[in-house]
């Protein structure tokens, strides 16, 4: 659910101040970039300037240098113009990627690492999350960009300003006109831009979730014999998409023609005003030449300005989103200054550390209440008492709240009431608390992601004192898996996941129990294996888990007779209450 | 595919358009020769106003200035209208035809690519196609016609001037193109550091809960920053090839306009010049600069779309396995009747075949049980009866027809699925019932339909018929099986293949999946594909299949009283897990 944020005179300042965090973690390197690109934009009025000695050597006017020296000195500088793009174009590529890397290790860190559980705080689907890491990043990062370029137009266009003043005061007024009537007729149309473009993508994301959503479900299309209905609503997306997408890119180029028709316009006026003066010798053929340029270039700034006011309104609505994404709602704590390791990469991860005070004794819920939010079906005032080494299974009919209780014990969603205590002692921060070596998780659907096998299991996981590759061996053993892997070309390198080999159901539940087994947890929390294993497998897995696993307490999901029949305790639920 | 075979294959896109596009090119000359008279005109103002001109005809020469100024820029605006339009009406014909293409492909073709790579196939690369010829049209062709204008210009005022300066943009030119190549090759390495980074990031982000109850949030994080790392070297690189380039071009380029300005001071020295002339010259040297920029950017541009262009055509090109019969048959009316004549199938890429020679008859209104452990072949037996592949050997008849002489549109109707997990899309709960509207029904057809099958709650609680699903729609597994119910229903099909339907269900919820399953079943042939002999109680035939092979076949009640039946094995086995309702 993502709200239109409303247009507010707050919103401008809200940006600059998280615009400014931002640079402000880089300010040796952005301060080069102003400089450099200052430089860069200043080069055409040093050459004007030039030129203009050298129209005056042709109008028998006096030169401060020869015509020879001056060839030289314009050569110099028009290839040094170039040797500086290119110093200031890499420079300035870096430092982007360092501040869209800032950006999106903040956000991945509050969404992976912070208390508050990140289910609430994700957007539907996955690809609208990616969406903000990398369309609503690169917004801000515009914003950055647009500061740069500003502040180097506006120093360069002052001392262009200065220097023609010099020359001819009056003049310089005159072509300053067409460029000032343009500033607001160009933030006028910039407004307009903004809706259009707005407009604009959002028909465009209409577009490819709609296709996200086809080719998601080809399967179910096909059987059905959907296809000719699918493209008949794709071809009715598009022509709405190509309404809204010739109106935007017309809307820009129109806006471009205009601030060059109000250059045309101050060339027209110094010829009108300036060429006469050439006859008594007012004016010299090299003034006249450099206020030609100057006008032209004024021309650029009303351009730049319709830019940054659109680059700023985009910028605010991904700040929205951004903020959005952390418990908090500041977006401004996206822009914290946290190491990002760009150039080296970071360093390897530190082994984790048993501490004796983390060892279980009991686990309590006490009315332990979790609703959710849209559904607001949940689990009501459970009360569940887990001692150290028992076997808890939790079960009942789907909708009652089996995997939800999982969920919030875990952390993973926020109570509405209630509370979890840790050896008797009440946990501020389950989420921050249930993971391992306390506890680990097996959903009930995991997910793997494209690496290699080993790595899907440990997931940088890895203990003090113990040999990974062994780690991961026994866990495989113990899940069941070791078959499998045997059967594999690469084995455990094996790259797996959306990108990589196959897994079949059974083999990714495997996978994931092996993730849980490694981490070698005081509590496992085990949501219903049925659904991906087959009785027999489910069965041998079972067997084996007693013995390897001592002293772990279980909290299992199930409605097998096999796990039931090994419960110290059996909770049902049913509509969200337990059963008594 | 060879590169002129598809640009001629995308070329044929623009066809229709071919008037428009002769207009267009007829205003683009306008646009582009008009900015040529610019420096001509001022020249002429210079020259009379140091030769001493009166007022009035030097404002003549200012106002003759603004006209032809004004005038190009909006011409080359409405060129640039059109041009836009023209793309887009064109980028949708394509989008619609690669769509179409691309659903009907057969299974196999689709497993292998995800979503997220369809849509770059299907609108990205047409995205790239469009803007590409945008841009051909206004830059290239118009920057082209500036700056051959500019160059003969040159040449009729001095040509001396003018060899040097054509000789000076041939030079930059070839320069640009030469090195290009760089550009594009560390522009890849860019965009591949990008797609990890993204690719990795997305697959994190969708098994956040996995991340966090493990504490592999920071490891995340670690994959991360690796990824932003090696993002940050690719791009400096990438800056530095690419714009290094550019930058060599564009000195040489400068350079030339120098040496341009010397020539032209020398000879007006020499009086063969005048300083309005020197101006003139002067001012087409610098305009030579912004054409070869912006052919320098579509050259990089024209590398995405020929790409795309290529992928687009392999696609329009690609023919599927599973093709429509040459004269295709109906299947009839009513429970259709299935036999599987030594039906043996392998999957394209593998040795191991799933399935080996399969034999066995289902009487019409038949319910067929099918078991076997993961990897027997059973899910691959239900994709042949939805003919979402052809066999290797042997052959698959329904109704007494081969499924390869079949018409799609009947096939698709009168065989129907219920799989294990249902795709929802985002959008009404009628376009998902529906899927878009394929399925037949009215409004209250659909609303019994859904309350006969206990969502009923469920959709008032979204919206009504044209509440909108997102995601999971609030739906749990359970009940979503219950839309790929509906959606069974609605299509009234003959035979019904449910595979692996009541997995991951309760007792309970079981108890409303299994009313729907005797519903949907009367008077229909039915292939119950599980591994929980339970869901099997209604089977009058079972299938135990093991390796692709028939290891035992027959009826079911038969099976089950003959202790030396593998099936009696089986139900003695998971007798323990049998649940009370």
């Amino acid at each position: 659910m993502i709200r239109r944020p409303e247009p507010s005179g707050a919103g401008g300042t809200t940006v600059s101040r998280a615009i400014f965090r931002l640079v402000s973690a880089e300010p040796r390197a952005y301060i080069i970039a102003i400089a450099s690109w200052t430089a860069f934009f200043l080069t055409p009025t040093l050459v004007a300037l030039l030129v203009r000695q050298l129209f005056n050597h042709l109008s028998a006017r006096p030169a401060a240098l020869t015509p020879t020296s001056i060839l030289v000195i314009l050569g110099t500088v028009e290839v040094g113009r170039w040797l500086v793009l290119l110093g200031s174009q890499i420079q300035f590529d870096g430092l982007w990627e360092g501040l869209l890397a800032l950006q999106r290790a903040n956000l991945l860190r509050s969404l992976a690492l912070d208390p508050a559980p990140a289910g609430p705080r994700l957007p539907g689907a996955p690809g609208e999350a990616i969406s903000r890491f990398r369309d609503d990043t690169l917004d801000i990062n515009r914003v950055c960009d647009s500061w740069i370029d500003l502040t180097a137009v506006l120093i360069s266009t002052s001392l262009t300003l200065v220097v023609l003043a010099t020359v001819d005061l009056r003049l310089t007024l005159l072509i300053s006109i067409p460029t000032l009537i343009a500033f607001p007729v160009c933030r006028r149309l910039a407004v307009r831009m903004r809706a259009l473009r707005r407009a604009s993508r959002e028909s465009t994301a209409g577009v490819t979730s709609f296709l996200g959503d086809v080719f998601g479900a080809v399967l179910a299309v096909r059987v059905a014999g959907g296809e000719d209905k699918a493209v008949e609503r794709f071809d009715q997306l598009n022509r709405q998409r190509e309404v809204t997408a010739v109106a935007d890119q017309v809307a820009t180029t129109a806006f471009q023609r205009f601030s060059g028709m109000a250059g045309e316009v101050g060339v027209g006026l110094v010829l009108l005003v300036a060429a006469p003066r050439l006859r008594n010798g007012g004016l010299t053929l090299g003034d006249l030449t450099l206020f030609i340029s100057g006008s032209l270039s004024l021309a650029q700034l009303a351009r730049w300005y319709g830019r940054i006011a659109a680059v700023y309104r985009q910028a605010e609505i991904a700040l929205e989103r951004l903020g959005a994404l952390r418990p908090d709602g500041r977006a401004v704590e996206v822009m914290a200054h946290t190491p990002t390791h760009i150039r080296f990469g970071p360093p390897a991860l530190a082994p984790v550390e048993r501490q004796a005070s983390e060892r279980l004794e009991v686990v309590e819920l006490h009315g332990l209440t979790a609703v959710h939010a849209t559904t607001g079906r949940g689990v009501h005032d459970i009360d569940l008492h887990l001692p150290r080494g028992s076997f808890t299974v939790v079960t009942g009919p789907v909708g009652s709240g089996k995997s939800t209780l999982l969920r919030a014990l875990l952390g993973l969603m926020p109570l509405t009431a209630g509370c979890i205590s840790w050896n008797s002692e009440r946990l501020e921060h389950p989420g921050l608390w249930f993971v391992p070596p306390r506890s680990a998780y097996l959903p009930q659907v995991p997910l793997l992601c494209s690496e290699a096998l080993s790595d899907a299991v440990t997931l940088g996981h890895r203990e003090a004192g113990q040999d990974p590759v062994t780690a991961v061996l026994e866990a495989v053993k113990l899940a069941c898996l070791d078959d499998d892997v045997a059967e594999m070309a690469d084995g455990l390198a094996t790259v797996v996941g959306p990108r990589g080999v196959r897994l079949s159901g059974g083999q990714v539940q495997r996978t994931a129990a092996a993730r849980a087994f490694v981490r070698r947890p005081e509590l496992l929390v085990v949501d219903d294996l049925s659904s991906a294993l087959d009785v027999a497998t489910e069965r041998r897995l079972w067997l084996g888990l007693a013995d390897a696993l001592p002293g772990t307490t279980w909290l299992v999901v199930s409605h097998r007779p096999t796990v039931l029949g090994r419960a110290d305790q059996v909770l049902t639920l049913s509509d969200g209450g337990s059963d008594a | 595919m060879p590169a002129s075979e598809s640009t001629r294959l995308l070329f044929g896109y623009l066809g229709p358009e071919r008037a428009r596009l002769t207009v267009l090119l007829g205003a683009l000359l306008g646009a582009m020769l008009l900015p040529l008279a610019g420096p001509w005109i001022i020249g002429r103002a210079v020259d009379s106003a140091l030769g001493g001109a009166d007022a009035s005809g030097l404002g003549r020469l200012a106002l003759a200035y603004l006209v032809v100024a004004l005038a190009s820029q909006l011409l080359q605006l409405w060129v640039s209208r059109a041009s836009v339009r023209m793309a887009w009406r064109t980028g949708n014909r394509l989008r619609s035809d690669l769509a179409t293409h691309v659903l009907h492909l057969d299974q196999a073709w689709h497993t292998t690519r995800t979503p997220g790579l369809l849509i770059e196939r299907v609108d990205g690369d047409v995205d790239a196609l469009a803007a590409f010829f945008q841009s051909i049209v206004l830059q290239v062709l118009g920057n082209g016609l500036l700056l051959t204008g500019v160059l003969v210009l040159t040449t009729l005022t001095d040509w001396r001037i003018g060899l040097a300066l054509v000789v000076l943009s041939g030079l930059a030119t070839t320069v640009l193109v030469r090195l290009r190549s760089i550009a594009v090759a560390s522009n890849e390495e860019r965009r591949e550091a990008a797609a990890a980074l993204y690719g990795d990031l997305e697959e994190r982000l969708s098994g956040l809960e996995d991340l966090r109850a493990n504490g592999a949030g920071r490891y995340a994080l670690h994959r991360l920053l690796q990824n932003e790392s090696r993002m940050w070297h690719a791009a400096r690189h990438a800056a530095l090839r690419g714009t290094g380039a550019y930058a060599v071009a564009a000195a040489i380029f400068s350079l030339g306009t120098v040496a341009v300005l010397a020539l032209a001071v020398t000879f007006e020295r020499g009086g063969r010049l005048t300083p309005g002339t020197v101006f003139v010259l002067f001012r087409y040297a610098q305009l030579t600069r912004e054409p070869l920029e912006r052919l320098a950017e579509q050259l990089r541009d024209m590398q995405k779309a020929v790409a795309g262009a290529n992928r687009a055509a392999a696609i329009l090109a690609t023919t599927t396995n599973v093709p429509e019969p040459a004269r295709p048959i109906d299947l009839p009316a009513g429970p259709l009747s299935i036999e599987l004549d030594h039906l043996g199938f392998a999957y394209p890429d593998d040795l191991v075949p799933v399935l080996v020679d399969v034999d066995l008859r289902v009487g019409a209104g038949q319910v067929l049980g099918v078991v076997g452990r993961t990897g027997s072949g059973k899910t691959s037996l239900g994709r042949l009866l939805l003919r979402l592949w052809d066999p290797t050997t042997g052959a698959v008849r329904v109704g007494g027809i081969d499924l390869r002489d079949v018409g799609q549109t009947s096939l698709r109707r009168r065989v129907a699925v219920v799989t294990q997990d249902v795709q929802l899309v985002t959008g009404t709960v009628r376009d998902n019932v529906t899927l878009y509207g394929a399925l037949p029904g009215d409004d209250a057809t659909l609303t019994g339909l859904l309350g006969e099958l206990g969502l009923g709650r469920w959709l008032v609680d979204v919206g009504g018929l044209d509440g909108v699903v997102r995601g999971t729609g609030g739906l749990s597994a359970g009940e979503a099986q219950l839309v790929a119910f509906a959606r069974a229903f609605l299509s009234d099909p003959g035979l019904v293949v449910l595979d692996e339907a009541s997995s991951r269900l309760d007792p309970v919820t079981e108890a409303k999946v299994t009313a729907a399953t005797d519903r949907l079943l009367v008077g229909r042939t039915a292939v119950i594909i599980a591994h929980r002999l339970a869901t099997l109680d209604r089977a009058d035939r079972v299938l135990v299949l093991e390796h692709g092979r028939v290891v035992e076949e027959g009826d079911r009640a038969t099976l089950a009283v003959d202790h030396r039946s593998l099936w009696a094995g089986l139900l003695r086995t998971a007798g323990g897990e049998e649940v009370s309702a």
